[in-house]
């Protein structure tokens, strides 16, 4: 674990993976913006992160605003498109290269390149509302993929959708952003979370599918993404801000993994302290959905278990690379 | 989330390039990314050039990673694999 990311390790008795565990090591890059003009803090966010630049961007402006008493409204309205292409441009991604080798499948990369070289070069809302038209028109040619594996335990509960102002009274710190949970709970966030109204994605979850209903879920998040650049009002909710407390703003802003909190202390025009929650802390919580979810499943062989957790992986989603481990125990110890 | 360590373009070979990344040597491929060339700075994750940086704004991350101290820059070069 030296070189940070989260690993992964799951124990397999021969049958079955009777233990997992989840250990996230990262540096907090959140601290690199304290002592910072406004001004530095709302360049340098998106530049310190590769795969959400955006998002992260937008979150420190949105704070930044909050922390100084301002209506961030416009400000949202101004920055939601950004975030949504950015979104697309990741769901295509898992859809498109990650999935298909996890799934007895091919990376259908020209497919790939083709959709991020028309993202990328969206310049007006004309060129995006024809993109969006596009994307929905071939959505449904996008590959199944099987997903057969069923879940043996109580799921994570979904994180709620709850707007800025509601997040104001958790108590967001730098203690709650390692390992946050919801009512002493761990949660799941994501489009799972997102999209769990979803008709397709209700059924698998009635059904135990939960990779199934996730891959589900982003299938049904691109499609409401691509009706949101059609229709930009659909995002608002995704971004917002709301003050703490005198100097002290909290945004949320949706990614394409899940929720997105920053919050940041303001004095004098300086940021004094800085937080920030990424999706990757739920979904990869010591007591959250991975574990939770990966324990009980059966796996004839380490292969098998192997496979099973990087399914799960991938499905949940983590912003950094995984390190995965098998470990036979019991009577499979020399496996 | 996932770190954003500028990386140096060594030598390019099609649609694969070699960068340097933290004194590391690593192959990656450029087929994301048009109009590459030696001497650029490109962001990387999992193997792909993702987007090419100003190389001013490129050292002024760089600086900044350094004074994160050598574990960020362990963990943004790990996501570079």
């Amino acid at each position: 674990m030296d070189q940070g990311g989260v690993q992964l390790t799951v124990d397999w008795s021969g049958g079955q993976i009777v233990a997992a565990r989840v250990e996230c090591r990262r540096p907090k890059a959140a601290h690199l913006l304290e002592g910072r003009s406004v001004a530095e803090v709302e360049a340098l966010a998106p530049r310190l992160f590769s795969l959400c630049g955006h998002a992260q961007g937008a979150a420190a402006k949105l704070a930044t605003a909050a922390a100084r008493g301002e209506d961030g409204a416009a400000l949202a309205e101004q920055l939601c498109r950004g975030v949504a292409r950015e979104a697309i441009g990741e769901h295509l991604w898992r859809l498109l290269l990650d999935w298909p080798p996890l799934s007895g499948g091919m990376q259908e990369k020209e497919t790939f390149l083709r959709w991020r070289k028309h993202l990328l070069s969206l310049k007006t809302p004309q060129e995006e509302a024809l993109f969006a038209r596009e994307l929905l028109q071939w959505l449904p040619s996008l590959a199944e993929f099987p997903c057969p594996e069923r879940a043996v335990a109580a799921p994570a509960q979904l994180l709620p959708w709850r707007d800025a102002d509601a997040w104001t009274a958790i108590g967001v710190d730098s203690v709650f952003a390692e390992a946050p949970m919801l009512g002493g709970q761990p949660a799941e966030t994501g489009p799972l979370a997102r999209q769990a109204a979803d008709p397709e994605v209700v059924a698998l979850l009635a059904d135990h599918r939960r990779v199934a209903a996730r891959v589900a879920a982003r299938r049904a998040d691109l499609r409401f993404l691509a009706q949101a650049l059609l229709d930009p009002s659909l995002l608002l909710g995704w971004l917002g801000a709301a003050p703490v407390s005198a100097g002290i703003g909290l945004a949320r802003v949706e990614t394409a993994r899940g929720l997105l909190l920053h919050l940041t202390q303001v004095k004098d025009d300086r940021v004094e302290a800085y937080v920030i929650v990424a999706p990757t802390e739920w979904n990869f919580h010591p007591r959250g959905a991975f574990v939770g979810e990966i324990v009980g499943s059966l796996a004839a062989t380490r292969d098998a278990a192997a496979m099973l957790a990087r399914r799960l992986a991938l499905a949940l989603d983590p912003c950094v690379s995984c390190e995965l481990v098998v470990e036979a125990v019991g009577e499979h110890e020399n496996a | 989330m996932c770190l954003a360590l500028p990386c140096k373009v060594v030598a390019i070979d099609g649609e694969n390039c070699t960068i340097d990344v933290s004194g590391m040597k690593k192959d990656i491929s450029l087929a994301l990314l048009d109009d590459v060339a030696i001497g650029d700075y490109v962001i990387v994750h999992v193997g792909y050039a993702l987007t090419k940086l100003d190389p001013e704004e490129a050292e002024k991350t760089l600086a900044l990673f350094a004074e994160m101290g050598e574990q960020a820059l362990l963990e943004a070069a790990h996501e570079v694999h």
